[in-house]
């Protein structure tokens, strides 16, 4: 488990987030900062008070978190921004393909994959291109 | 003689002790700045470049307009420099020398495989000024090559696949990293070496050919019109990457869906911006006329600057 001071990468790739640390994260994100209460009191996440408690102390023990005491309670701050866990979940991902036994074979399925995305991607935009070709002949012909 | 060879060491080393300093400034700078725009808010390419070239410059001119007169005008005679003095020197010319090697380097790969693609010269009429180059051999679509008279290359299979229109607004794009000397300024970086500016290298890059592509479009039908060029030749068979030294239609730096999404919202600038240069040459005529007015105070000062930096 990472400490609290760990670097961001060390953070995100030792240990990636389940759905409902995700929502909570995205949650205290989204406000700056957070305690339990006030993430229960946004009626957001609907869960019971202690399994958000934990999920945040599970965040906080995993790095992804900061934490102030507040009163008897904690003030969370998410120390990554969802986007910056996106990257790095991403990055995880790849490594982890590249490191197995099957990398080059895997590589060529993701190349594959990255390819038939572009063509999609392309030819999405092509028909855009197309459609306001034919709009600008459109208005033309209409002046004349 | 002595005093000479002291003079050119001593004022290598604060060459060395300023370039380094400025250029480790400009890398935080960059990096810092990147953390915070997260790569949404545009920069221009012109001030990208700056920043890239900008301690290079600058360490450049204070060292030959001041370090060295001052070292000249103001040092004793008596041979006084320590070890540290011998190391900063070796440390500049080392910079120095890396950045001849590489620029060697890029030209020489540039040449080679220019070699390797070039068929024939041929002229390009319809708006283009200079002759343009044709090749083949699985050369990139289009590429600006050449350093002072840079020209255009086309490649056959660039002129056979894009239209009239499509090819014109094409090469009007190449043209646009002329006017900008583009490829002076790539010799310029490579000139001017130093860890940790990658990232600031790449984003000039992909600034600079959003940049020529603004300057290629006036209209809508050719904002469309490259926009249907970079699709095509996005298309085409996996082409080589551009050489070092050439700017490129396809940049591989730069992303084609990005390029054509920006070109299908193309607007007609407003006249505001566009020239800001006029603007910088007044300040540097101003901070030029400011300094040479008080020449002996800045000799003097640089002195003592050189006496605290350099061992």
């Amino acid at each position: 488990m990472a400490s609290p001071d760990s670097s961001f990468e060390d953070v995100v790739l030792a240990d990636p987030l389940g759905p409902l640390e995700r929502q909570v994260h995205r949650a205290v994100w989204q406000r700056g900062s957070a305690t339990v209460r006030e993430i229960i009191q946004d009626r957001t996440i609907w869960q019971r008070y202690s399994t958000i408690l934990t999920t945040m102390d599970r965040l906080f023990r995993k790095g992804f978190f900061s934490r102030v005491q507040e009163g008897k309670a904690f003030r969370y701050v998410a120390r990554f921004s969802p986007e910056e866990l996106e990257r790095l979940a991403a990055v995880r991902g790849i490594r982890h393909l590249l490191k197995s036994e099957h990398a080059s074979l895997h590589l060529s399925y993701f190349v594959g994959v990255v390819g038939e995305h572009d063509e999609k991607l392309l030819d999405e935009l092509q028909a855009l291109v197309e459609r306001q070709r034919a709009e600008l002949r459109l208005k033309k012909g209409e002046r004349k | 003689m002595i005093f000479a060879a002291r003079a050119v060491l001593v004022s290598l080393a604060f060459f060395a002790v300023v370039y380094c300093s400025l250029s480790t400034l400009v890398a935080l700078v960059w990096g810092a700045a990147e953390r915070l725009r997260k790569g949404l808010i545009p920069l221009s390419a012109s001030l990208l470049f700056g920043l890239r070239i900008f301690s290079f410059v600058l360490s450049g001119v204070i060292t030959v307009c001041f370090a060295l007169p001052s070292f000249w005008l103001m040092e004793r005679a008596t041979f006084d420099e320590e070890g540290g003095t011998f190391i900063l020197a070796a440390c500049a010319l080392t910079v120095i020398g890396a950045g001849v090697s590489r620029v060697l380097r890029d030209q020489s790969s540039t040449t080679h495989a220019l070699q390797e693609w070039l068929l024939r010269t041929w002229s390009v009429e319809s708006g283009v000024t200079k002759p343009a180059l044709g090749a083949a051999n699985g050369a990139p679509a289009l590429i600006l090559v050449g350093i002072t008279r840079p020209r255009v290359m086309i490649s056959d299979a660039a002129a056979s696949a894009l239209s009239d229109d499509e090819l014109q607004v094409a090469v009007r794009h190449e043209l646009g990293h002329r006017r900008s000397w583009d490829n002076l300024k790539k010799v310029l970086i490579s000139a001017s070496p130093f860890p940790w500016m990658s990232g600031l290298e790449n984003a000039w890059r992909v600034a600079a050919e959003l940049a020529a592509d603004d300057a290629a479009v006036e209209s809508r039908q050719e904002a469309l019109d490259l926009a249907a060029a970079l699709i095509k030749l996005s298309r085409a068979p996996k082409q080589p990457p551009e050489p070092a030294l050439a700017s490129g239609l396809m940049c591989a730096s730069s992303a084609v869906a990005v390029r054509v999404q920006r070109l299908l919202h193309w607007r007609a600038a407003g006249p505001g911006m566009r020239r800001m240069w006029p603007w910088a040459l007044v300040v540097l005529l101003a901070m030029t006329g400011t300094i040479a007015s008080h020449y002996g105070a800045t000799l003097a000062l640089t002195h003592r600057l050189t006496e605290l930096l350099v061992p």
